[in-house]
């Protein structure tokens, strides 16, 4: 009798020993992804809504549009401020999407950044491919924070506006914070640093190639009025496998006759959707702008469409009434244009710029010019014009002020009154909330 | 391991060798109750201390064969004092044993059961509440838990906006975010599976187990409390009882018009006048050709010269006067009738006890075609072997239920109409315009016209599920006191959904026809094809649980009794489920087609919508694995003086970073002391009087989070510009120190009865700590998070339980009265987070809680109220403390400061009054049931979506019209444009917050006992007729809403069963 006790004693030991391999290990809902491996990131980096997504605010702080105001009371409170130009448009409790949207990019990317870091045991092509893509990435976000929340570096200030410096994932990792300058040094170290580990070709546009790489560093440096870099980055865009397509040969009938993957796309990016624009017809081009478009211009007829007595946005690169604001060709040419013009490179300035609007304008003959502000003058009307409705316009007013000090006065109707706004660089800086920076 | 089972076996054959000698005798005899000398059949005499055991017959009459000499014989009956006496064998004449009625035990079940062992009521320090079947059956329900409902102190059914799927609460909410469901343990077994696949009259007991000291031996899921429930069992020794129980239960019909909707001629004006200015204009040329009102249409045409003003005027007349509600009423609704019917046999021979039962429900749903029915079977087992020292059980339980639907209820305008004056079905528009589809009838595309009276019954949507349980114990009394159990389970749910949708369908037709494709003059290609629709829904779940324990019990004289019990545990659950759908479907050939889920298509209506078609599938899965240790222990002393502890420590697989924070030790340790036992009470003049205490911990978790970071897979949507890569979230930051949830209780109370017991109760009072609560925080923006869940918060709930219990009237007159009373205060202790104003004052309609230190987990928050501008009617809130009609302003600057807090969403005071007559076998029982300390938020007239065309409530009549309504309503004017911040502003106020308390007459229920010891003609030992009516409606309360403050948007449906059980 007396070994019955310790008998049992086993049993039950027997019983907890069993139960401590691995039993619990399990995990518990199938679709809970604990990212392991490469392809696990890459789904990660490959979320169209986290990282692909752009922030409205530069849209409605351009001069490409107005609305009704009732079409205005549709938009997000903040929106709608920013549709008056205020560069406080955030009121308290609201969450500022635009501010926080961008930052859970760059967070996307450190999570990846930080995997890698931990050297896992992945093919050097994967290693290589997503931090290629995971600086890419971080790197085009803090691009959207400068544009938006800090100075423009020619123009800053000594004390100059900061935003956090996110550098790794950790939630409660210290921050520091960035000025203009240092938040650009950012931009330029991690793109450089991609480009040797990014593929010349993705499987979807979506996805950066190297040729997305150049593509933004020519944006980048046109933005910061660099522009041997603007012109030698371009210049590299041009060697990918990258086509014009005439828009004459466009079938006008469809409903978007430009498809979304086309042979111009270097990498696809849509803006959030904002109501204006989301297939209401109701963001009508700015009337000065609209009339500058000559009859045989096919961008007027493909871009827009006449509705309620005025001209609307219809849609362009994206296939349908979203607004595109990745890289195309298109973009590419007329940076190098630009770039080659205020370089004093004149003809070979025009030669690009006639190489797109030959694609672009029925029985279209080359432009010829030699004045320097002549030849500007036409390079930049011409980017107006292609890339209208592209999220870009912000960022051309706001590096015309700083590299060129021209200060144009923006008018919108809001509220019964006429709202005007002076592109003064000491005025192109949205406040991030106060909380954010200690 | 093969050593140690031979010794095992070695030892168990060992104990079968006890061998029995010499010469026997029999002894005879026959048990009765002193009270009235009728026989106790049933009754139980156990002889000597080998236990031989005799049952006593139909007739009271038992014989057990024992050898010569002197034995202790005891007899035992639910009821009775146990009897104890020496006899001698052999013993000549029949003994006759006379049992006097123990009038305690009457009014009490006599054990706490709680899953792991049962504990007589005397000696259990914790708190918990046992329904006996009596209780249990006295409501008429196919649901069990409903049976729960106004008998059980502490425990609520929530009702009302906030209650999402926490529908039951014990003690109130210790929790924020994580599970709020008590543990439900069947047959000694957490139960994994749907409560409806569990028939009520299987039912034996019910045992709620409220504090740490009861519940803590569930460990980490047992912070909501635990509801223990037992089925019926057979009894060794009995004869074969054969019980049926059959009711049918009437419902009242659904009353639509139970919440007030504005008069349809006034809608009408509205909808006109927003004609005229232009309101609809937007949706009229929309490219999505959006249908619009009927009403609307007509004007349309008017206006466009298509009718005359006569027609118009005619058709808008009609409209003015049509109701939908009718409609639905006349072909739709019906009573609902449920229907439930159960037969038991059990009984026992020497060695072994059964019982086989069947069930059938069937519930004609309150929609015409649409039927739900439910099969159950059980089956189980149970042998004495080896002399009473091994005892072998075996259970199946199997359940089938099929849900059948095959009508859906439409929806459509207000006014829309089903049928013409002959009852012919006809057309309503609810996705494209009338003006769309009258130009696309040539084109080749399917009948485009939704008439839903024609799909009455059309529809072949069925849900079966297959639940069964199986469970086998071995018990083996290894020494005098020392016992070995092992017990298993294994579980299993089946389910599948089979929703197929013939092409007749307007949904199939339509998404057929919105894909088509047009070519020259006609159709050229249907992406989605001709043929029916089938979705299937395949789900799969699976448990096993494996337990063994050591039970030792022993008593040192008669004053010291210790009993123990230790063991482990092991659960692992799987569950899984596929859902896919077939397009191109044939039902009578079992055909389908397959799909391109990759191009883009625009619609038919409107080509700059491009969509890709929709795949529906799905796939989900789980597993939960926990490993256990447990142990409890008792001590009492002299029968007075009881000390409880338990200790569980549970690991799972759902924290798994850090190792040393799988698990979770939660203990507890209780004290009870009946001091009507003392020396020194003779104070009580024989009454009974004991007082508990226990202290402890029990735990909770969350199962959606996790300390790893994780992310989710997701399928871009059908009109992503990327459909076929796959795209992962980041769900929540690695939080590697996230863990379980703890709950402290305290828990005091006494136990009461008056000598004779006539009158009995217990009183508790209890708090309950929430500790380690996963709560949310608000990091930095700028780390890419808008909230962090993380351990820190933590709540506190006070409150206290009174039972009393009153014979008013004994003998062939019988009233008793039941009467509990509950208070329930909780308040947040901790938090970090500060919810914005437009959250609390939403609050009133979340599931979740939008919690603030110092106030209850659910409460009513408001915009104060400043009265209606008597020059406008404007509803007036205050701004800066002014008062002030910037609505935008007031809402943006509302905040916790400046916010009217009202009181708790839920009640804090509740219980419940029963009364009990009884006359020569009829008995009246009626329970009328209270709830106090809440409040709620009135619906109004919602004037920004009446101005975009939405029908609105019946408030709108009472609106202020005139200078000089303010002083008699507070309804304010109809604004001349939608505004939806004054709209915002009125329906959050203070104005609309009314208080909840109210008192109603729950039910009634009226039975007539047959019994065959008093009518002995009988062939059956008794039968009951009996009436239950329930929902019978509200006898008092606070507020002078119409509507029933605990049922907002639908009236509680009056239902009478009328039923019969028979026991043979």
């Amino acid at each position: 009798m007396k070994n019955i006790l310790p008998a049992l004693a086993w049993l039950l030991l027997c019983l907890m020993n069993f139960s401590c391999e691995g039993f619990l290990d399990e995990k518990p809902q199938k679709s809970i992804l604990v990212p392991e491996s490469a392809l696990e990131y890459q789904a990660i980096l490959d979320n169209y809504t986290r990282v692909n997504i752009s922030a409205p605010l530069p849209f409605i702080y351009s001069d490409d549009f107005w609305t009704t105001e009732a079409n205005l009371l549709r938009l997000s409170p903040w929106h709608q401020q920013a549709y008056r130009w205020s560069m406080n448009p955030y009121s308290t409790g609201e969450i500022p999407e635009d501010y926080f949207n961008v930052y859970r990019k760059i967070f996307t990317a450190n999570v990846v950044l930080d995997k890698l870091a931990e050297n896992p045991r992945w093919s050097k092509k994967d290693l290589d491919d997503l931090r290629g893509k995971a600086l890419f990435w971080r790197a085009h976000g803090y691009f959207e924070l400068a544009v938006l929340f800090l100075d423009h570096p020619k123009s800053a200030s000594s004390e100059g506006r900061r935003i956090p410096a996110r550098l790794s994932s950790a939630l409660n990792a210290p921050v520091g914070t960035l000025n203009s300058q240092q938040a650009f040094e950012l931009i330029l170290k991690d793109l450089e640093a991609a480009l040797p580990l990014l593929e010349p070709t993705t499987q979807y546009p979506t996805q950066p190639s190297v040729f997305a790489g150049y593509g933004l560093l020519s944006r980048i440096h046109l933005y910061l009025g660099n522009y041997d870099q603007a012109m030698e980055y371009g210049l590299k865009v041009l060697e990918g496998n990258f086509k014009l397509m005439n828009y004459s040969s466009l079938n006008m009938n469809l409903a978007f006759p430009i498809q979304n993957f086309n042979a111009e796309i270097i990498l696809f990016t849509t803006m959030a959707s904002i109501s204006v624009v989301a297939a209401n017809n109701t963001a009508f081009i700015e009337p000065n702008l609209a009339n500058s478009y000559e009859a045989a211009d096919l961008r007027r007829r493909l871009f827009f469409s006449n509705s309620a007595g005025f001209l609307s946005f219809k849609g362009n690169y994206t296939g349908r009434s979203e607004v595109f604001t990745g890289v195309a060709l298109d973009e590419v040419l007329l940076n190098l244009a630009e770039a080659k013009v205020r370089t004093g490179s004149i003809s070979q300035g025009m030669g690009y710029l006639n190489q797109l609007l030959r694609n672009r304008i029925q029985n279209f003959k080359d432009l010829e010019l030699s004045d320097p502000t002549l030849a500007l003058a036409s390079v930049l009307d011409h980017r107006r014009k292609s890339l209208v409705f592209r999220g870009l316009r912000w960022m051309d007013l706001k590096r015309f002020a700083a590299n060129d000090s021209k200060v144009m006065v923006l008018e919108r109707m809001s509220g019964g009154e006429k709202v005007t706004f002076e592109t003064r660089p000491e005025h192109m800086q949205v406040s991030i909330p106060s909380n954010e920076i200690n | 391991m093969k050593k140690i089972f031979l010794t095992f076996l070695a030892l168990l054959c060992a104990s079968h060798l006890i061998l029995a000698q010499g010469q026997t005798a029999v002894l005879k005899g026959k048990v009765i109750s002193n009270e009235d000398q009728s026989p106790l059949p049933g009754a139980l005499i156990t002889l000597g201390e080998n236990s031989k055991i005799g049952i006593a017959d139909g007739e009271g009459s038992f014989a057990i064969e024992a050898a010569f000499g002197t034995y202790q014989l005891r007899v035992t009956y639910l009821g009775m004092i146990p009897l104890e006496l020496e006899v001698t064998l052999p013993v000549q004449d029949e003994l006759l044993l006379s049992m006097d009625p123990d009038i305690r035990s009457l009014h009490e079940v006599t054990v706490m059961s709680t899953g792991y062992q049962d504990v007589p009521a005397e000696r259990v320090t914790g708190s918990f509440v046992a329904l006996d079947r009596d209780l249990i059956n006295r409501r008429v329900s196919s649901n069990l838990l409903d049976r729960l409902e106004d008998v059980t102190p502490g425990l609520i059914f929530n009702r009302g906006l906030t209650t999402g799927r926490n529908t039951l609460s014990i003690r109130g909410r210790s929790t924020l975010f994580s599970n709020t469901q008590p543990l439900i343990v069947v047959d000694n077994f957490p139960y994994d599976g749907p409560l409806e696949s569990i028939n009520p009259n299987d039912i034996d007991q019910i045992t709620v187990l409220k504090d740490a000291a009861a519940a803590s031996i569930w460990g980490a899921r047992a912070g909501n409390g635990v509801i223990v429930i037992t089925t019926k069992n057979g009894a060794v020794g009995s004869p074969t009882r054969v019980s049926f129980n059959s009711n049918v239960n009437l419902f009242e019909e659904r009353d639509l018009f139970y919440v007030p909707q504005m008069d349809m001629g006034d809608f009408v004006d509205i909808q006109k006048s927003l004609f005229q200015t232009n309101f609809y204009r937007s949706q009229e040329i929309s490219p999505n050709r959006a249908a619009l009102p009927q009403t609307v249409e007509t004007w349309i045409a008017l206006r466009d010269g298509k009718i005359t003003e006569q027609e118009s005027n005619e058709i808008i007349n009609r409209l003015k006067n049509q109701d939908l509600r009718r409609d639905l009423e006349t072909y739709y609704y019906r009573p609902r009738v449920n229907q439930q019917h159960s037969l038991t046999v059990s009984g026992g021979g020497k060695d072994n006890s059964y019982l086989v039962s069947m069930g059938y429900d069937k519930n004609l749903q309150d929609v015409y075609g649409n039927e739900d029915d439910r099969w159950t079977v059980q089956a189980k087992n149970t042998w004495n072997l080896l002399q009473n020292r091994l005892n072998w059980n075996v259970g199946f339980y199997l359940s089938k239920s099929t849900n059948l639907t095959t009508t859906q209820v439409p929806n459509g305008e207000p006014n829309a109409r089903l049928a013409d004056n002959q009852g012919n079905p006809l057309q309503i528009y609810t996705n494209l315009s009338e003006r769309y589809l009258g130009t696309v009838t040539n084109l080749g595309l399917l009948d485009w016209r939704n008439i839903p009276l024609e799909e009455i019954g059309v529809l072949d949507f069925r849900s079966n599920r297959m639940d069964g349980r199986f469970q086998t114990g071995l018990s083996y009394k290894i020494l005098d006191g020392l016992s070995a159990q092992v017990s298993y389970q294994y579980w299993m749910n089946r389910g599948r959904n089979r929703e197929h949708n013939p092409e007749s369908l307007y949904y199939v037709r339509d998404l057929i026809n919105r894909y088509t494709q047009l070519g020259n003059g006609g159709v050229a290609n249907r992406p989605i094809p001709l043929g029916g629709i089938l979705d299937l829904e395949d789900s799969d779940s699976y448990s096993h649980t494996l337990r063994s324990m050591l039970s030792y019990r022993k008593a040192w004289g008669r004053d010291h009794q210790v009993n123990l019990i230790a063991g482990t545990e092991i659960r692992d659950l799987s569950a899984e489920s596929n859902s896919m759908r077939y397009y191109g479907y044939n039902d009578q050939l079992g055909t389908s087609r397959a799909m391109d889920y990759l191009t883009r298509y625009p619609y038919v209506y409107n080509p700059t919508a491009l969509f890709t078609i929709d795949p529906r599938q799905a796939h989900t899965g789980s597993v939960d694995r926990f490993v256990s240790y447990y142990a409890n222990g008792g001590y009492t002393y002299k029968n007075k003086l009881d000390l409880t502890a338990s200790v569980r420590k549970d690991q799972s697989n759902f924290f798994g970073v850090e190792a040393n924070r799988r698990g979770v030790p939660l203990w507890s340790a209780g004290l009870g002391w009946t001091i009507s036992q003392e020396r020194f009470a003779g104070f009580l003049n024989g009454a009974f009087l004991k007082g508990k205490a226990s202290y402890g911990f029990s735990g909770n978790l969350d199962k959606n989070l996790s300390g790893s970071m994780t992310a989710s897979y997701f399928n871009f949507p059908s009109n992503s510009f990327v459909p076929n890569i796959p795209g992962a979230n980041i769900v929540n930051p690695p939080n590697p120190a996230l863990t379980w949830e703890r709950v402290r209780i305290w828990n005091t109370g006494v136990d009461f009865e008056s000598k004779g017991g006539r009158l009995r109760g217990s009183l508790e009072a209890y708090q309950k700590t929430g500790l380690d609560l996963i709560g949310q925080y608000e990091p930095s923006l700028s780390s890419g998070f808008l909230r962090v869940t993380s351990n820190y918060a933590s709540t506190q709930t006070r409150g206290v339980d009174l039972t009393l219990g009153k014979d008013w009237l004994k003998g062939s007159l019988k009233w008793k009265t039941d009467f509990f009373y509950s208070k329930v205060k909780d308040e947040v202790k901790v938090l970090d987070i500060e919810y914005s104003a437009s959250a609390l004052v939403g609050s009133f309609a979340n599931a979740n809680p939008v919690p603030v230190i110092g106030n209850p987990l659910f409460s009513i928050y408001s915009y104060p109220w400043g009265g209606l501008n008597p020059d406008t009617g404007n509803p007036v809130g205050f701004l800066d403390g002014e008062p002030s009609e910037n609505y935008a302003g007031i809402l943006s600057a509302s905040n916790l400061g400046n916010l009217q807090f009202h009181g708790p969403a839920r009640p804090t005071d509740f219980g419940a009054l029963r009364n009990t007559f009884s006359f020569n076998g009829l008995s009246l029982s009626f329970n009328v049931s209270y709830r106090f300390g809440y409040y709620y938020r009135r619906s109004t007239v919602d004037y920004f979506n009446l101005l975009r065309g939405q029908i609105g409530h019946g408030d709108f009549h009472a609106r202020w019209m005139k200078p000089g309504d303010e002083l008699i309503t507070q309804v304010p004017s109809l604004p001349s444009t939608a505004n939806n911040t004054r709209h915002l502003f009125y329906a959050n106020s203070a104005v609309l917050v009314e208080r909840g308390d109210h008192i109603r007459l729950q039910d009634i229920r009226l039975g007539y006992t047959l019994d065959q010891g008093k009518l002995s003609w009988l062939p059956f030992r008794s039968s009951e007729f009996y009436a239950y009516a329930n929902n019978l409606g509200i006898l008092w309360k606070a507020s002078s809403d119409p509507l029933d403050p605990d049922f907002r948007s639908a009236r509680p449906v009056r239902s009478l069963a009328l039923g019969l059980k028979i026991d043979f």
